[in-house]
This record gives structure tokens, C-alpha cells and sequence, in this order.
């Protein structure tokens, strides 16, 4: 059985669909961080990403440096992608349009910080839009699926770690360095997304990771 | 036996790897290129490329959008990505590695002030590495003009794509950083190069580019 070892940053950022798939795959796997602002200074272009996967004897096996690529090769090779070719389109289109959003999403934020309040409030407006627009199509996608808090059937699935990551990174990632962003982006979740967070929260799969690392879907209720 | 119709404009941009892929797949594929934006708000996610699956009777059975996606679906159903999962994101991996550079220059070409300078610095870096890695990988399978085996694969085709695409990338392209990703002079790259072009499954698709002449790269005048 192959071992992994997870280079990132010490944050949510766009690592956190890949720590929940190391996880529910029940693999074995380390996480070596560096700190964040540090890399930030470091690689102003991108902070990169390393997953190394190692044989039985430790020796390493593959690097991958990209996050979709790593994504997708655990999600498939540990049946969080289903075997139905058009169904596994389905959940890898939802994936790279998250992720285009979610870059011109930070991008906007990033516009924001620094700007007037003027433009910190066009900005704003902007970010809120695209999020509802995104909003709106996964919310479409859990009420086909009755509203379980899964996007598809009734277990795990790529697309329900995928979704939750990218609700974590607006909560908790902006909670010091945004606050304003976060609360905008607390008050747009619909029910529906609300209820996707708490399963996911609560499956058996993720318990390791949610014990170590706090659970965020509390801040929904009430 | 499916049929499909892509929708993307009549350029290279985002498209000409997943024209290389139809092609090589030896499906039967259709393009259209519809009025924009007026056509927007009927695609699936408001932009293009969009690649509709028909079953044999015409019918539209589903419509995919994104373009890596498309492509690795394409790529998966007719055996131009291997089935072992390492192996796919082997190659995966290049090809998100194409798309991300192409992707910054792109950036560039929309960009102004001091967003570009640091668009000219990232792809300069990224364009420097990627020309590393995907040396070293055709070198590793003996420079036989393939990044793995002895067939035509995804990311062959993939990476004749993206080179074809800068060696003509239209107006304000990054011209003073341009030459880093001239495969005239990147021995392994000139080999895939002319491997891919006398692949007979790429047949049609070569023939009809003699005929109407290369897709502009991008839409800028």
C-alpha cells in the first residue's frame, strides 16, 4: 500500500480537497507545511504544491506538483469518483469550474483589500454575484439529490469534499485576513449548502481530519 | 456509435488539442461556431467550448463543458489515456502544465500596468520549467517523438497544441518571451512535432489545414 507525503502551506487554501480525499481514503500520509506569509514572500507567483507518493519500502514512487492532477488521481484511485464515465465528467466539470471561480474570486478579494472604499464596494458586489451565480447551480445539484447534504447518492463523494474545501477557505482561511469577505460569504449560504458542510463534517470517513483540524458548519445555525 | 459537435470559435485558443484528439479518435465530429455573445446564455455554463454527445439517431444525449474535461473525456473513451490511474495522471499532469502557461499568457494579453510585468516574470519562470520537464520526459522514452510508449497519446497531442499555438501567437502576444517556447529550436519538442504531423490518424485533420490554411491562435486583431 503506497504512503503519502502532502507539501503545502499551513492553511486552508487550495489544499484542503486534497487532505480530505488523504483522509477518507484511509492511506497513510504525513502533512510537511511551511508558513504561509513566508510563502507568500517566496513564490509571488503561486505557492506550490508537492504530493509525493511512496512505495511500501518508503522509497518514492511519483511526484505531482498540480492540484487538479492530485485530486483526481485519489478521488479515482480510492472510489470517490464513480466508474461511470459521463457521471465522472459531471463531478470533474463541477471541479474546474470551481476552480476558475475560485481564483477569480481571490483575485477580486485581492483587488479589495487594498483598494478605496469605493472600489472595495464594487469589488464586493462583483464577488457576491459570481458567488451567487455558483451558489445557485450546486444548490440546483443537492435538491436533485433530494437534499441528503450529498451532491450525488448518499455517500462521499469527490464533488461534496471539493465543495466543502472551497467553503472552508472563504470562512476560515478569511476570517483574520478579510472578515468583511467572510461574513458576505456566510450570509449568501443557502440551507442546502449548510447541510452539505454538516455531513461532510459528520461522515465517519473525515473524522480523523475533523477532530485534528475543527469543524466550521456551526457557524450556519442560529 | 456517438457523434459529437463541438462549439468554440474558429481559432486555436482553448480548442486545437481537443480538434487533434476528435480527429485522432477517428469519430464522426462536427463544429459549429456560434454567434457570440448572442449565444452565450445557451450553453450550458454561459461560455464556450462546449462538446455535444449525440447518440446515432442525432439526438443530444448530454453536453460537456470545460476543456480539460472534454478532453479527458474523449482521451478516456477511445484510448488515448491509458486506463491505470498513475499512468493517466502522468500524463495528466503535463497537460495541466501546458494549460496553466497558456493560461498566463492569456492573462497577459487581457492585462494592463503592473499586472503585466508580473505576468511577463511568472511565464517566463513557468514557460523555462515546463520546457525542462517535458524535455526531460520525451528524453526518459528514448526521444522517439512520445512522451510515453509508441503511440499517439493525450498529452503528444496535447503538447503539439500548445507549441503550435506560440508559434504564431498573434498580436500582443509576450514577444519578448515567445522564444522560450520555440520548438525549432528544442530538438525532442521538433521530434514530437513532426511525429504528430506524420501520424495517418491525424490524416484529415492535416489535409484540411493544407486546404483552408492554420486557425488563427486567438481572436485579438
Amino acid at each position: 500500500m503506497p504512503s503519502y507525503v502532502f507539501r503545502y502551506v499551513n492553511a486552508v487554501g487550495f489544499g484542503e480537497t486534497t487532505r480530505l480525499l488523504l483522509t477518507a481514503a484511509k492511506v497513510e500520509w504525513t502533512e510537511e507545511s511551511s508558513d504561509l506569509e513566508q510563502a507568500r514572500l517566496d513564490h509571488p507567483n503561486g505557492i506550490p504544491v508537492v504530493l509525493i507518493q511512496k512505495n511500501s519500502d518508503g522509497s518514492p514512487d511519483v511526484v505531482f506538483n498540480k492540484f487538479a492532477t492530485i485530486e483526481r488521481y485519489l478521488a479515482r484511485t480510492y472510489g470517490f469518483l464513480p466508474a461511470n464515465p459521463e457521471q465522472v465528467e459531471l463531478q470533474e466539470q463541477l471541479r474546474d469550474e470551481q476552480s476558475s471561480l475560485m481564483k477569480l474570486l481571490l483575485s477580486t478579494v485581492a483587488l479589495g483589500i487594498a483598494a478605496t472604499q469605493d472600489l472595495r464596494d464594487f469589488v464586493f458586489t462583483v464577488f457576491e454575484r459570481c458567488l451567487e451565480m455558483f451558489l445557485g447551480s450546486r444548490v440546483k445539484l443537492l435538491r436533485m439529490n433530494g437534499n441528503t447534504g450529498y451532491s450525488f447518492g448518499s455517500t462521499l463523494s469527490y464533488t461534496d469534499m471539493a465543495i466543502y474545501s472551497f467553503m472552508k477557505l472563504f470562512i476560515v482561511d478569511f476570517a483574520t485576513s478579510s472578515k468583511e469577505i467572510a461574513r458576505r460569504f456566510k450570509c449568501k449560504m443557502p440551507p442546502e449548502l449548510a447541510k452539505l458542510a454538516a455531513t461532510v463534517e459528520s461522515d465517519p470517513l473525515l473524522e480523523a481530519h475533523m477532530s485534528k483540524n475543527g469543524r466550521f458548519a456551526n457557524v450556519f445555525q442560529g | 456509435m456517438s457523434r459529437y459537435t463541438l462549439r468554440y470559435f474558429n481559432i486555436q485558443g482553448l480548442c486545437e488539442a481537443l480538434r487533434l484528439l476528435l480527429t485522432a479518435s477517428g469519430v464522426d465530429w462536427t463544429e459549429e461556431h456560434p454567434e457570440w455573445p448572442r449565444e452565450k446564455p445557451n450553453q450550458p455554463l454561459g461560455h464556450l467550448p462546449v462538446l455535444v454527445v449525440s447518440n446515432a439517431d442525432g439526438k443530444g444525449e448530454l453536453a460537456l463543458s470545460e476543456t480539460l474535461v472534454i478532453e479527458r473525456y474523449i482521451a478516456r473513451e477511445y484510448g488515448l489515456l491509458p486506463t491505470d490511474n498513475l499512468a493517466a495522471a502522468r500524463q495528466e499532469q503535463l497537460r495541466d502544465q501546458l494549460h496553466d502557461v497558456w493560461s498566463t499568457h492569456m492573462e497577459y494579453m487581457h492585462s494592463t500596468g503592473e499586472r503585466s510585468a508580473e505576468l511577463v516574470t511568472k511565464f517566463e519562470q513557468d514557460a523555462e520549467c515546463l520546457v525542462g520537464m517535458h524535455v526531460a520526459a520525451l528524453q526518459r522514452n528514448g526521444n522517439n517523438g512520445h512522451y510515453f510508449g509508441d503511440a499517439l497519446s493525450y498529452v503528444d497531442l496535447a503538447a503539439y497544441a500548445f507549441f503550435k499555438f506560440f508559434s504564431n501567437a498573434g498580436p500582443r502576444s509576450l514577444e519578448a518571451k515567445i522564444g522560450l517556447l520555440d520548438y525549432t529550436h528544442i530538438p525532442e519538442m521538433s521530434k514530437l512535432m513532426a511525429v504528430v504531423e506524420a501520424s495517418r490518424s491525424l490524416e484529415p485533420y492535416f489535409a484540411a489545414e493544407k486546404v483552408n490554411g492554420a486557425r488563427l491562435a486567438t481572436r485579438f486583431k
